[in-house]
């Protein structure tokens, strides 16, 4: 019994050491630098979305530091679309931060429940549409044109196509591309609508099938999906969700694939021609200098290819059709200057009709757009009046194979 | 018929992961032990075994790394994990008597944390993602089989076309059979799971057997982790990746009825199930509701092996009651 | 520690009773035997282990909103152990908690989405909570049915159930109650469908300390709660007594899976404003190993769920400050079960030695 009371004793002190520890640890470390909260609904391991964002925020905090300023980032990974995310909010505003960035689309609703609390802090919820509309001034959205970066690499696809039709690989009606998309909603319609009208500009006879696994980030189900579309008979993969299962799916599936968020060929070096991406580099660089410089930047932020907020990641020369880069800077250029608009409206067409009228935004809360004419100039202005993609059209050539997400 | 066949390869991939998360839990049930924490025990095997093959790669360098050795190392490293988790829980329900129920859920909570733990932790260590090496992760992947069978008219895909981890899967079902029909051992370890007391009346070391089945039974588990991270996941830490798959792996053991012949195809039914919606579309049934339906058939068949009251297709009679020697 | 128990080395004998304090004693030691445990996957990390708990304890308790945050996590944990308690004092194994969480959930979502503008707020949140009190009850009561009619395994039926509801909700998600559309994200509620705040928290807090009292004395000083022991002790002694088994397991679980179906009503209304798939987020499961160690005390569990609350936020803001991975969190818990798990044999056996020197010592 005494040894007992012993280990007990010894116990005792241990845990009162950490608390008296608890104590003295608790004080903000450096000084200068700006704090700044990134929360992140996966991790670097996704080789994808979370990893494009990690590596926006290092090249941001480099270019910041060159002019000057410190910036100390507390970055939240793993954290779900529900009221985890409330809590990663106020964990990270607790920390003393003064922007909060959200990474995620389903972020918003739970961002906005927690940033009336905090007025002196700024939140920013990337690709969704509500903050920036809303009465709090301390909300903001930021996207960019994405779509841009998809209709060249649908370019690139499109490229490959041709040269596997011309070399007798396939004829020309099996030009199909399949499609891993997360949910059937604006942000992925625009994207591979862009994507499909970029490959249809070089090669007329494409197709394209389009899966929605459910879930931005679930490696199985895009793995599935990608499987199921070459199944199917798709020759070219490209995707709109976080991993990089669906380059992996295509590479032992003997076909091709064009990615998002990171380039993919490293992971898939016989399938994967090119990707495209976001740099989020250049939104948190304006918006912390503009912070730091007692500026504010427009609560709704958008960018694309001219500003370089858009870009293509390196073309794997060995596997994409001969002549590509230089179609492809053509078409950049095209693009930055306004020569090409992407949803030109004499290229597409629904149920056979051209597009005439579509609005562009909501704004009695119904979630059915009501305001704004998106449809102007012969073309459909994606992300001109909100940074997140409002284009949900079905265009004739797009085969949705589930349309329940 | 090729859209079925290339369902059937599909369901496939998946359904050896389950495949070994279901055998190694027959044989913990079948020794009287519910471990319901298959799902903890395969969080741990998945990212011990996707460690292994890393650190061994990163030891020797990508450009000398062999298959064959990476093959072998996720799968004894996913194994050590998953039969340590399982002897802290033997520890607990065998020795000190817990509740089997509580301690699998704890096991499940700390696998989980353990797993998660140990995928952030590598990816904080290196700074950057973790990933192996393209031709690794292609012997992990990819057929095994010679060309020639592979091109036999459907047959060839379905039996042919699939990873190492399948065959070793089926091997290990038909070893395991074989074990519990024809050997005595087997026969001892039934008797242990069905009626203690009257095993170790018959002088049989109910300890020992309900350790060995424990342990080894995890350890069978947490390679189905290892493979679904190396196979489906391709080779990248996946955090919420393995969640749920443990749970359908002990759905999958009634399924089964206890049986390790019918997991072969229990498991790939399974896996055809959790895909389905990608390939095949009903009217009027929402494709999410497709993912429940190994849970319903589940509940179906253990409904109605209840009611039958057929002593065969029973769980094993003392399944989550821990003996007591001096209770007898 | 060695398996060897069955060796003629060392004899096991059940106690009858052991000092309270002693119990106690026992307990407390298993609980820093585990915190010591503990420390060693933060060591591996790098990590100062004395910091690390410093942190934990400093970012689940150090500030008001830590605390706000801390309790809002032990609340559905308490609840729902509070509705084990009673199918496991009758020996009914009920794993099912996750799904009658979630079953009530739905039904309380369902008044929340729909009817917000149809009856005042309070009518409103009365509605949800008895709506979600019956749900939950509903879904607890299948297997129970089963149970009684077929003897078929609780254990297993009720874990089926768990993801039979939650693929509901995926499907609610993304079909009939989609916000959005293709966001698969269900609206957040109005303002009328929320629960109040008191000091600051939710008053879900509120609910379920009355449950823990009303818990207490239906378990203790009732016929049901009589009948529940009896059961529990033996089927067939309460066979013999005259007692209708499976109508009571039926009632027990309608009891069980409506508290749990508050809860779940209490999570929507009160933490998320919303309904999602994770709705549960493994507090079905968490909150058993919950009411075990309580032995299904239900003052007892106020404790263990607010450690387990502590633990889980703490490491939070561990993974905020120094990077470790908040993952570190269900390490300690799971440890933190074994060990008072463990320590419970210590309780209820001891250790007889071939010499014949009784070790009351057991606990090292």
């Amino acid at each position: 019994m005494k040894k007992f009371t012993v280990l007990l004793m010894v116990m005792l002190m241990t845990v009162s050491m950490v608390f008296a520890n608890g104590t003295t640890e608790a004080a903000p470390a450096k000084s200068e630098a700006i704090k700044v909260g990134l929360i992140c609904i996966g991790d670097e391991n996704d080789q994808g979305y979370t990893y494009n964002f990690i590596r926006g925020q290092k090249e941001a905090t480099e270019k910041l530091a060159a002019e000057g300023i410190n910036v100390e980032w507390v970055t939240k990974y793993n954290i779900g679309e529900d009221s985890t995310c409330v809590d990663a909010n106020i964990e990270v505003a607790e920390e003393d931060c003064k922007i909060i960035f959200n990474n995620s689309y389903g972020f918003e609703p739970f961002m906005l429940e927690v940033a009336p609390n905090y007025p002196n802090i700024d939140f920013v919820s990337c690709t969704n549409c509500v903050s920036s509309h809303d009465a709090l001034p301390n909300t903001f959205n930021a996207f960019a044109n994405i779509y841009e970066g998809r209709y060249v690499a649908g370019v690139v696809a499109g490229l490959k196509l041709n040269q596997m039709i011309s070399e007798g690989k396939i004829t020309a009606d099996k030009a199909v591309i399949g499609y891993v998309g997360a949910f059937s909603f604006a942000e992925v319609i625009s994207g591979f609508t862009s994507y499909y009208l970029g490959a249809k500009s070089v090669c007329p006879s494409v197709t394209m099938k389009v899966s929605f696994v459910g879930s931005w980030s679930d490696a199985t189900a895009e793995a599935d999906a990608a499987k199921a579309l070459a199944d199917q008979g798709c020759v070219m993969i490209s995707q709109h969700s976080d991993n990089t299962t669906p380059a992996t799916a295509a590479q032992s599936a003997g076909i091709f694939h064009t990615g998002y968020n990171n380039d993919m060929t490293s992971v898939a070096p016989n399938a994967s021609l090119i990707s495209t991406r976001i740099d989020w580099s250049v939104y948190f660089y304006e918006f912390i200098k503009a912070f730091v410089a007692g500026e504010k930047l427009d609560q709704d932020w958008c960018k694309g290819m001219e500003d370089d907020a858009v870009k293509m990641t390196e073309l794997n020369t060995a596997i994409a059709a001969p002549g590509t880069q230089a179609k492809m800077d053509q078409v950049i250029a095209d693009i930055s200057s306004g020569k090409i608009q992407v949803f030109d409206t004499s290229k597409f067409t629904v149920k056979g009709a051209t597009v005439t009228h579509a609005f562009a935004r909501d704004t009695n809360g119904d979630f059915a757009a009501d305001t704004d004419e998106a449809v102007f100039d012969g073309a459909y202005h994606e992300s001109y009046f909100q940074s997140a993609p409002y284009f949900t059209e079905q265009i004739d050539g797009i085969t949705w194979l589930n349309a329940a997400y | 018929m090729s859209a079925i066949i290339a369902l059937i390869v599909a369901a496939v991939t998946f359904g050896t992961v389950l495949m070994f998360g279901t055998l190694g839990e027959i044989l913990t049930e079948k020794s009287g032990n519910l471990n319901l924490g298959v799902e903890g025990i395969m969080y741990m095997g998945g990212a011990f075994g996707l460690a292994g093959a890393f650190n061994y790669e990163q030891a020797v360098g990508a450009a000398s790394s062999s298959g064959l050795l990476a093959i072998l190392i996720a799968i004894i490293s996913a194994f050590a994990a998953g039969a340590i988790a399982s002897l802290v829980y033997g520890f607990i329900t065998i020795t000190l008597r817990a509740n089997q129920n509580v301690t699998g859920l704890a096991l499940t909570i700390f696998g989980t944390g353990v797993g998660q733990f140990t995928g952030e932790f590598l990816r904080v260590r290196e700074g950057n993602f973790v990933a192996l090496s393209n031709h690794l992760k292609d012997s992990f992947a990819n057929p095994i089989m010679p060309k020639f069978l592979q091109d036999i008219p459907i047959l060839g895909k379905i039996l042919f076309s699939h990873s190492v981890f399948f065959y070793i899967a089926v091997i290990l079902a038909i070893a395991m059979h074989l074990f519990f029909v024809k050997t005595k051992k087997g026969m001892y370890l039934r008797a242990v799971g069905e009626s203690p007391s009257t095993a170790d009346a018959a002088g049989i070391n109910i300890t020992l057997y309900k350790y060995l089945a424990t342990i080894i039974g995890g350890g069978i588990s947490a390679i189905g982790g290892m493979v679904y991270i190396v196979t489906t996941a391709g080779c990248v830490w996946n955090h919420a990746g393995l969640s749920g798959v443990g749970w359908l792996a002990v759905a999958l053991v009634i399924f089964c009825l206890w049986r390790p012949l019918n997991a072969i195809w229990g498991s790939v039914l399974f896996g055809a199930l959790m895909i389905m919606y990608l390939r095949v579309r009903i009217p009027f049934i929402p494709t999410e509701i497709y993912k429940i339906l190994p849970y319903v058939v589940t509940v179906i068949v253990l409904v109605f092996s209840s009611m039958r009251n057929n002593k065969e297709k029973q769980p094993p009679a003392s399944l989550g009651a821990n003996y007591f020697r001096e209770e007898r | 520690m060695s398996a060897e128990v069955k060796t003629p080395f060392v004899r096991l004998a059940k106690r009858d009773s052991m000092d309270p304090k002693k119990v106690w004693a026992i307990r407390l030691s298993s609980i820093l035997v585990a915190l010591i445990l503990g420390m060693i996957p933060i060591m591996i990390t790098g990590q100062n282990p004395f910091t690390a708990y410093g942190i934990i304890i400093n970012g689940s308790l150090g500030k008001p909103i830590y605390i706000k945050q801390t309790i809002k996590i032990a609340i559905p944990l308490l609840g729902c152990a509070l509705a084990i308690a009673p199918c496991f004092k009758m020996r009914f194994w009920n794993i099912g908690a996750e799904g009658q969480i979630t079953a009530g959930a739905i039904a309380a979502s369902y008044f929340a989405l729909y009817w917000s503008d149809k009856v005042p707020s309070f009518v409103l949140i009365l509605i949800m909570f008895v709506t979600a009190a019956i749900a939950g009850g509903i879904w607890g009561l299948i297997p129970a049915f089963f149970k009684a009619k077929w003897n078929t395994n609780e254990t297993l039926f009720t874990l089926m159930m768990n993801y039979i509801i939650i693929g509901i909700v995926s499907w609610l998600q993304g079909g009939p109650w989609e916000g959005r559309k293709g966001s698969q994200l269900i609206p957040m509620f109005n303002q009328s469908a929320r629960l109040p705040e008191i000091f600051g928290i939710h008053c879900g807090w509120i609910i379920v300390l009355l449950l823990v009292v009303l818990m207490h004395i239906y378990m203790n000083y009732t016929k049901h709660g009589y009948e529940i022991a009896v059961i529990g002790d033996s089927e067939n002694t309460a066979r013999y007594a005259g007692m209708n088994v499976g109508k009571i397991m039926m009632r027990t679980m309608f009891l069980s899976g409506a508290i749990c179906g508050v809860v779940g009503f209490i999570v929507v209304s009160g933490a998320n404003h919303t309904l999602n798939n994770g709705v549960a987020n493994g507090v079905g499961f968490t909150s058993i190993t919950v009411a075990w160690l309580s032995q299904l005390n239900a003052f007892a569990m106020i404790v263990i769920s607010l450690i387990l609350a502590i633990l889980t936020k703490g490491a939070n803001t561990l993974q905020t400050r120094l990077k470790v991975p908040a993952s570190i969190s269900d390490i300690v818990t799971g440890i933190l079960l074994f060990c008072m798990l463990s320590c419970e044999f210590f309780i209820n056996y001891k250790l007889i030695f071939r010499h014949g020197k009784s070790e009351e010592e057991a606990s090292k």
